[in-house]
């Protein structure tokens, strides 16, 4: 855990197994789906992994888009990072930390609002991915492409591992949907095809 | 509650009405424009009578034409050049009686829009509430009126914008070659009633303030400019009523006599081409002559059709009022045309005046956390917050 971390943005709504924070940072700079993020919840922490990013609407936006063959950059820009109607990102509650401990399990309450929301250096995603515990947890929330998600979770948790180690994590990472995935081919099949190739 | 049944027939009549008064109007539309052209050179006969039409009536608000034709129209030829754009627009919270406290506030909301660099806009907002007695009561011990808090409005609008281009400026180590364009939503005339020249000092130093802001914009090489949409001005119409009088005819009773009634300028300019500007005019109004012009800040005026599309019906013609400096070279005031017109494109009216706008505006839903929180101070403290009974029934219907 590092406070030098990017910070994010600063949570909106939370509940027990998502929380939606909101974010001014320019489209490069936000989390990507999958990335681990991290968010303060009392004495410890809560981590989440992204699965969803909205960018909000409005009738002024809408008016500018109808001169997008004219738009100068500036006004991109201004849009983008000035106006007041930040991108929202949800994450699913995968694990948290207390007493110096991490638990791959729905935190016991959710952050509060307001919070903010911060990055994960390798060594945390190492950390608190560590075990596959939170493959379950993703593979059960309803609301989110779960098997793109967890694909993209893995294979996030692989670009934190130190080079040499990549290749090894994911196959330990694809014997261990193997087995919980053993009465779901299907779904299973779905997971590995979106692990495949030289970009993890 | 509004019982609509009961109003079935006045909109009947209104809606009838109101199109026959349109019809009529393009008919007097057409026939001004025929006036425009007949007296489109500009001649001594004709400034002699807009000169006696405003010294016999000095709240005469006519046009005095600046250049050679009247009929002129005038698009850039030279290419766009990158500009720096600041708008600043304000918002207030009016004193209300029935409320928890006696209190206004001003929010003044900015933006500078560097063009050609890739840079997202320099914003910002400058909330400011005032509580104290001194501020809230006039010499009379009056409360202060609405408008009252809009004049504080608009002068703390100006100083924003005086102190955003000498910033501006700044920034750009002094290179005068950098266009600073800056915009303000509505007329450059400041609006001081004649009762109120005449009986208040603070009208004066009102006045001499705002000159006092123009001052500063123009010795930090700023480009003034008032965005007026959809003007309801009718100063050239005037021009054309006194240009169809005989000089020794024109009195109080002719000047009012005008045949244009209803009409706006715009109208009468609605066939200027994309981006094309009309001839350039000073308001005849008292406070220009008497104030601006002397101390080197005559406000002039010209239509701009804004529009994307050609033709009558799609032309978007609005008010640029620049102060006489900004007009003095072809080239500047071609640069304020070209910079206002291409921030209009796409959103029909300049960006930067509708992100100031956005970043000034105080909503209500902002309005009542305001008083929220001040209520939950009020309450720390021992006071408890309430508000009249009145404003109270209100809030429950």
């Amino acid at each position: 855990m590092n406070d030098t971390s990017p910070l994010f943005g600063r949570t909106l709504r939370t509940g027990t197994l998502t929380f939606t924070f909101g974010s001014t940072l320019p489209h490069s700079r936000q989390p990507a789906f999958g990335e681990l993020v991290r968010v303060p919840a009392g004495a410890g922490q809560v981590y989440g992994v992204v699965y969803d990013v909205l960018t909000q609407d409005d009738p002024f936006v809408r008016q500018v888009i109808a001169a997008s063959d004219q738009l100068e950059a500036e006004k991109i820009a201004d849009m983008r990072e000035r106006r007041q109607s930040p991108v929202e990102i949800t994450a699913l509650a995968v694990a948290y930390r207390e007493g110096g401990h991490v638990y791959q399990r729905i935190p016991p309450r959710p952050p509060a609002t307001l919070e903010p929301v911060y990055g994960c250096d390798d060594e945390e995603v190492r950390e608190v991915l560590q075990g596959w515990d939170s493959f379950r947890t993703i593979l059960n929330h309803a609301q989110c492409p779960a098997e793109e998600l967890l694909a993209a979770c893995i294979r996030h948790a692989a670009r934190c591992q130190p080079a040499e180690r990549r290749r090894q994590f994911l196959v330990e990472a694809g014997r261990e949907l193997t087995r919980q995935l053993s009465a779901d081919p299907l779904r299973l099949d779905a997971i590995l095809r979106r692990l495949g190739g030289d970009q993890f | 509650m509004l019982e609509l049944q009961k109003l079935l027939t006045t909109i009947e009549t209104m809606s009838e009405e109101l199109a026959h008064q349109s019809r009529a109007h393009r008919e007097q539309t057409a026939r001004a424009q025929e006036v425009l052209r007949a007296f489109a050179q500009v001649d001594d006969a004709l400034l002699d009578k807009v000169e006696r039409a405003a010294d016999l009536d000095p709240s005469w608000r006519g046009a005095r034409p600046v250049g050679e034709r009247l009929d002129e129209h005038h698009a850039p030829e030279a290419p766009d050049h990158d500009a720096s754009l600041i708008a600043v627009d304000g918002s207030q919270i009016y004193p209300d009686r029935h409320g928890m406290a006696l209190y206004y506030l001003i929010n003044t909301g900015g933006i500078v829009l560097r063009q050609g660099t890739g840079q997202a806009p320099l914003t910002f907002t400058r909330p400011q509430v005032f509580f104290r007695e001194k501020d809230l009561f006039n010499e009379a011990e009056e409360l202060i009126d609405s408008q009252t808090v809009n004049n504080l409005r608009e002068m703390a609008e100006l100083e924003e914008l005086a102190r955003l281009v000498a910033e501006e400026r700044a920034y750009w180590q002094g290179d005068l070659d950098r266009r600073v364009v800056a915009m303000m939503d509505g007329p450059l005339l400041l609006w001081v009633s004649e009762r109120e020249y005449e009986q208040s000092s603070h009208a004066h130093r009102r006045l001499q303030e705002y000159l006092a802001c123009l001052d500063a914009i123009r010795a930090a090489g700023g480009l003034l400019v008032g965005y007026v949409d959809r003007p309801r001005s009718a100063n050239v119409l005037r021009l054309l009523h006194v240009a169809e009088l005989e000089l020794m005819a024109i009195d109080k009773e002719t000047l009012r006599a005008t045949r244009y009634r209803g009409l706006s300028d715009r109208f009468l300019f609605d066939w200027l081409r994309p981006q094309e500007r009309s001839a350039l005019f000073a308001s005849t109004s008292r406070i220009n002559r008497r104030d601006f012009a002397p101390a080197g800040h005559e406000i002039y005026f010209f239509y701009l059709n804004v529009a994307q599309a050609d033709g009558p019906d799609d032309a978007n013609i609005v008010r640029v009022d620049v102060p006489a400096w900004v007009a003095a070279q072809p080239e500047t005031l071609d640069l304020v045309q070209q910079a206002v017109y291409r921030d209009c494109r796409g959103t029909g009216y300049p960006y930067v005046l509708a992100r100031a706008h956005e970043l000034a505006v105080v909503t209500q839903q902002e309005r009542r956390q305001f008083e929220q929180m001040l209520a939950t101070q009020l309450m720390r403290r021992g006071r408890w917050p309430y508000t009249s009974t009145k404003a109270y029934l209100k809030s429950l219907l």
